[in-house]
């Protein structure tokens, strides 16, 4: 069977504008890849993110009472709306690494962690070992510088630094990543520490029974609980709440899912937009034979037909190749996102109905945006047709940039640009996207890294000591003194939570204790907040007064305005002092700060538990500090340096940095596709110009000049509009991470060699695309050229 | 889908304005002619005298500003919408170009099979056949595979005439035929559709060249848009 005339015709046509068709078809499947990969990994991760954190059945909430016997876990588990309840403790302490570093460490202990009836964790390795041991969460393997089988050391509070054999590995999907938080997640069976004489456990988990998704149903059963067993004589110290079944990045990631979605969309628009305009230029060749066509009896309607059937198929064979590749693609960028928040995914393969999708939209949307064209093309009257010259002239140009171009190459060049206006717009529009997302993810790299600076030089400390229970302000100074060191501050550091009607004290945090936690830091003088930024109210030298907020704590605690009365709970106290100020505090998490003073007469705490040292590198303290608390009845609970503290923080946003990137050179290669494909038309479109301007004296040489200028202008207008779109859009996502993360935009900064580094790849992208068209405008002879139809 | 049409056409009235940037020219200006069966009719005149421009417009690639073109069976050229008209065209008009405007990518056969497989005049079977014995008639038939880059002008013309004439219309509009062919060439061009004409299709042809008007049954001469005389040969 022979094929008709007519698709015989379009199949040469289009082998026989293989390399004008093939930046085309490059366009679709960047096009098609982005939108397969987003929307395939989009589908992916919404769907086991969830699954992954539900399926663990977490803990609706977990209640600080002190001491939890089995009579109260099974009172708990009697009272209405309660599905489960269990009893654990969560010790947050430090580590002690192979390398006698310091680090974060998460004890859960539970009757039988591998067991657990809430916030249940997966077994993924076991590793028979003697005397007492822990299962890590398999990503703080890493963390704790270990090895199944090894051992971790964890400072066990009134027990001291015990070796804990590595007994296997846990996947503990409700938890941020073990190496985004910078901590050593363990768990251990209750009989392994009460042998190593740990006390009662403290807390009791719960989960309630309905709508465990419901917030209100969930927050109501809880603080039900709550007032219950106060009634009963039991000491509610702190309700934690998380948000209802959702994981404590499920934010994160759903933001960075939208930046893919976004960009993934523009790409793909500009990529649909590339396609028509590529359709339009290939049109142009087409529209005598179309006319004569229509001469010896086309209808307009077959010929449009004809086309987009030939469009479509292009949009197929893009979709051959783009289906694989954005499938690939997309489940790497599942893997990768997940492995980031610490989760599994159960399959990467693409729901049916997203398949339909995938398949609908790479063959309907190049159709779609080739149908203006080819609707133009197929509706021109015959004579029009018939008698097309090819190309329009180019418009007239604004007097003053004719006068600057004067008539050479430059006049010539500019109108090369001017003759298809849509095209030019087009091509420029996307390389100052590609420009514009590159140059923001580097803007909002270097936003964050001013930010670490800032926060470094307003922390005014280098190391934060922890004490397990707080010691006399004097004692302290007295050991910082003997050890010759810089103490910066001694505050006194509580958790703390807006106060309630009902005394309860109620947080939103996670089991991590991170997360939407509050701190209140008491303070001898405000002397040492003197350096920090006043975002609301001022800073008074005098004597402190009321309380200060930093940006987060003033956000969590419902923006009061200054002179508002500020309620906190202090393990179930009243802490009540009007607002004086709101800090700027990068990289922090939400604080207050209140004089020493006051604390102690609302509340009754005084003393310090916290030691903050002006000491670059100095862990070697610590040895001694820890001697001489033990001394005054304390100890080191926990150390904190500027390095945990940057990779933390690093963790959480480096993601969106290397998205923003690998989005910006996604749009760039769409964009130099689209070059060289606007490139290859106009140049085809205006081969008999070039021949008569050969033929009237000018040199290959000089075409081929005409050409790189004119890819040169559309470099520096792109480049141009590139710098000018990266900075609202820089602004807008320093805001969106800022105050994502801590509650305030990323001081805005430019990165001037990423501008530079921009500018040499587009520049040097711009001439590689604009050099093979212009060798072969310039390879035809003159006759060959004259001739060109 | 009108019916084939009984052939003849009377166009009465006809004008053809263009805007142009200088204003309005009157390309065509009050024409009126009829056109028969068997006819080979030469329209000359000078360039510019509206020969390309009456010869559109009754082969319905163009549109005339005023007056109406008709045929037999009443159908009015001029009022059927752009599908109807290229309908019309396929299945009623040959046309053959100066420039012969054959498809380049396609070979001599696919070319003229083209109009068959646009308009579905003849049974999908039988078409090659069909095109091979004209292209048979006219000589060119060892070209049929080779590309239109391929041939001599003379043998592009008869692979276009091939075309005009494999939906078997009642009518061929031939602007300029022979204006890019040898004199050798062209005469068998004449030929050709001169034999057309003896079969009874209407032959319509714009030329310049007097030295052709023996093959001609009526000569009608235009200036500036008008019928300035016209000259039947004496039966």
């Amino acid at each position: 069977m022979t094929l008709p005339p007519r698709w015989i015709k379009l199949y040469r046509d289009f082998q026989a504008q293989g390399d004008r068709l093939a930046p085309v078809v490059l366009a679709m499947i960047f096009g098609q890849v982005c939108v397969i990969a987003i929307t395939g990994s989009y589908a992916t991760l919404t769907r086991d993110i969830s699954r992954a954190y539900t399926q663990t059945k977490p803990a609706s909430g977990i209640l600080d009472i002190g001491a939890v016997d089995n009579a109260l876990v099974d009172r708990v588990r009697a009272m209405e709306d309660v599905k489960d309840a269990e009893a654990l403790t969560i010790i947050h302490t430090r580590t002690r690494k192979p390398n006698g570093s310091f680090g974060r460490g998460l004890l859960f202990v539970s009757r039988s962690p591998e067991n657990q009836r809430i916030g249940r964790q997966q077994v993924e390795q076991t590793f028979p070992v003697d005397g007492p041991s822990v299962r890590l969460e398999r990503r703080s393997v890493a963390v704790a510088e270990t090895e199944i089988g090894g051992s971790v050391t964890f400072d066990l509070p009134d027990i001291g630094f015990t070796d804990l054999a590595v007994a296997g590995t846990v996947f503990d999907p409700a938890l941020a990543p073990a190496d985004q938080e910078q901590a050593i997640y363990a768990y251990m069976d209750t009989d392994t520490w009460f042998a190593l004489g740990g006390g009662p456990l403290e807390m009791l988990e719960v989960r309630v029974a309905g709508d465990v998704t419901d917030q209100q149903h969930v927050d109501t059963t809880l603080t039900r609980v709550a007032q219950q067993l106060r009634e009963t004589g039991s000491t509610v110290h702190l309700v934690r709440i998380p948000q209802a079944e959702t994981h404590p990045h499920q934010n994160q990631m759903t933001t960075v899912l939208m930046f893919f979605l976004g960009f993934g969309t523009i790409a793909f628009l500009l990529s649909a937009f590339l396609i028509s305009v590529s359709i339009e230029g290939l049109m142009v060749q087409q529209i005598r034979q179309i006319g004569v066509m229509k001469a010896i009896g086309a209808r307009a309607s077959q010929i449009r037909m004809l086309y987009l059937i030939g469009v479509a198929l292009l949009g197929l064979a893009a979709l051959v190749v783009a289906l694989p590749v954005g499938q690939q693609i997309g489940a790497l960028l599942s893997k990768v996102v997940s492995s980031l928040l610490n989760f599994d995914l159960t399959t990467t393969t693409p729901p049916v109905s997203l398949l339909i999708f995938w398949i609908t939209t790479g063959m309907a949307v190049p159709v779609l945006f080739a149908l203006r064209p080819l609707t133009r093309a197929a509706n021109l009257p015959v004579i029009a047709a018939i008698n097309d010259q090819g190309i329009n002239a180019p418009r007239p140009l604004p007097k003053f940039i004719a006068r600057l171009t004067g008539s050479g190459v430059g006049r010539l060049a500019v109108d090369g640009l001017n003759r298809n206006v849509a095209r030019s717009l087009l091509i420029i529009g996307l390389l100052a996207s590609a420009g514009a997302v590159t140059l923001t993810a580097r803007n909002v790299s270097a936003s964050f890294e001013t930010s670490i600076t800032i926060a470094a030089e307003e922390r005014k400390h280098d190391l934060d000591v922890r004490l397990t229970v707080p010691v006399d302000r004097a004692a302290a100074l007295k050991i910082a003194r003997e050890l010759g060191a810089e103490l910066r501050d001694l505050p006194l550091v509580l958790e703390a939570a807006p106060a309630r009607d009902d005394g309860l004290a109620v947080v939103r945090t996670y089991p991590d204790g991170g997360h939407g936690a509050l701190t209140v830091l008491a303070l001898e003088n405000f002397a040492s907040l003197a350096h920090l930024v006043p975002l609301v109210g001022h800073l008074d030298a005098g004597p402190m007064t009321g309380i200060i907020l930093n940006q987060s704590a003033h956000r969590l605690l419902g923006n009061p305005v200054v002179g508002d009365e500020v309620s906190l709970s202090l393990d179930g106290k009243l802490l009540l002092l009007p607002l004086t100020a709101v800090v700027r505090e990068y990289m922090s998490p939400a604080r207050a700060y209140v004089a020493a003073a006051d604390l102690k007469d609302q509340v009754g705490f005084e003393g310090t538990n916290s030691l903050r040292f002006v000491a670059p590198g100095g862990n070697h303290y610590l040895t001694d500090i820890e001697m001489r608390l033990e001394l005054l009845g304390s100890g080191v609970k926990s150390t904190f340096d500027e390095n945990q503290m940057a990779e933390a923080v690093s963790g959480h946003i480096n993601i969106f940095i290397v998205i923003l990137t690998s989005l910006g050179i996604m749009i760039a290669v769409v964009g130099f596709a689209g070059l060289t494909a606007a490139q290859g038309i106009s140049v085809t479109e205006r081969r008999r110009e070039f021949g008569v301007i050969r033929a009237i004296g000018a040199r290959r040489g000089q075409i081929l000049s005409m050409l790189l200028c004119e890819g040169l202008s559309y470099w520096f207008v792109a480049l141009v509009l590139a710098v000018l779109l990266s900075m609202p859009l820089s602004l807008l996502i320093d805001g969106l991470i800022g105050r994502m993360t801590f509650g305030m935009p990323l001081p805005f900064t430019l990165d001037g060699l990423a501008f530079l580094l921009w500018a040499g790849v587009s520049l040097a992208g711009t001439l590689l695309a604009s050099t093979p068209p212009g060798i072969a405008a310039v390879r035809a002879s003159v006759t060959t050229s004259l001739a060109h139809q | 889908m009108p019916p084939k049409s009984v052939w003849r056409l009377s166009a009465q009235n006809l004008s053809r304005v263009y805007q142009c940037g200088s204003g309005r020219v009157k390309a065509l200006d009050d024409v009126s002619l009829d056109i028969n069966k068997g006819e080979f009719i030469a329209v000359t005149g000078r360039s510019g005298s509206g020969k390309t421009t009456l010869i559109n417009m009754l082969a319905g690639l163009d549109r005339a500003s005023e007056g109406t073109i008709q045929t037999a069976d009443g159908t009015k050229i001029n009022k059927l919408d752009e599908e109807e008209l290229a309908r019309w065209r396929g299945r009623n008009v040959g046309i053959v170009f100066q420039f012969y405007q054959l498809l380049p990518s396609l070979t001599v056969l696919e070319n003229t099979l083209l109009p068959m497989d646009l308009c579905g005049v003849h049974p999908k079977v039988g078409r090659r056949d069909h095109a091979m014995s004209l292209l048979n008639d006219l000589g060119i038939n060892e070209h049929a595979s080779k590309l239109p880059r391929d041939l001599s002008g003379g043998q592009q013309q008869r692979a276009a005439i091939a075309r005009a004439l494999v939906n078997d219309p009642d009518v061929v509009f031939a602007d300029e035929p022979t204006g890019n062919l040898d004199s050798t060439t062209a005469m068998a061009v004449m030929e050709l559709f001169a034999a057309q004409a003896a079969k009874g299709k209407a032959v319509i042809m714009v030329t310049h060249d007097l030295d052709l008007a023996p093959y001609f049954s009526r000569i009608i001469t235009l200036g500036d848009g008008r019928i300035v005389a016209e000259k039947a040969k004496a039966a």
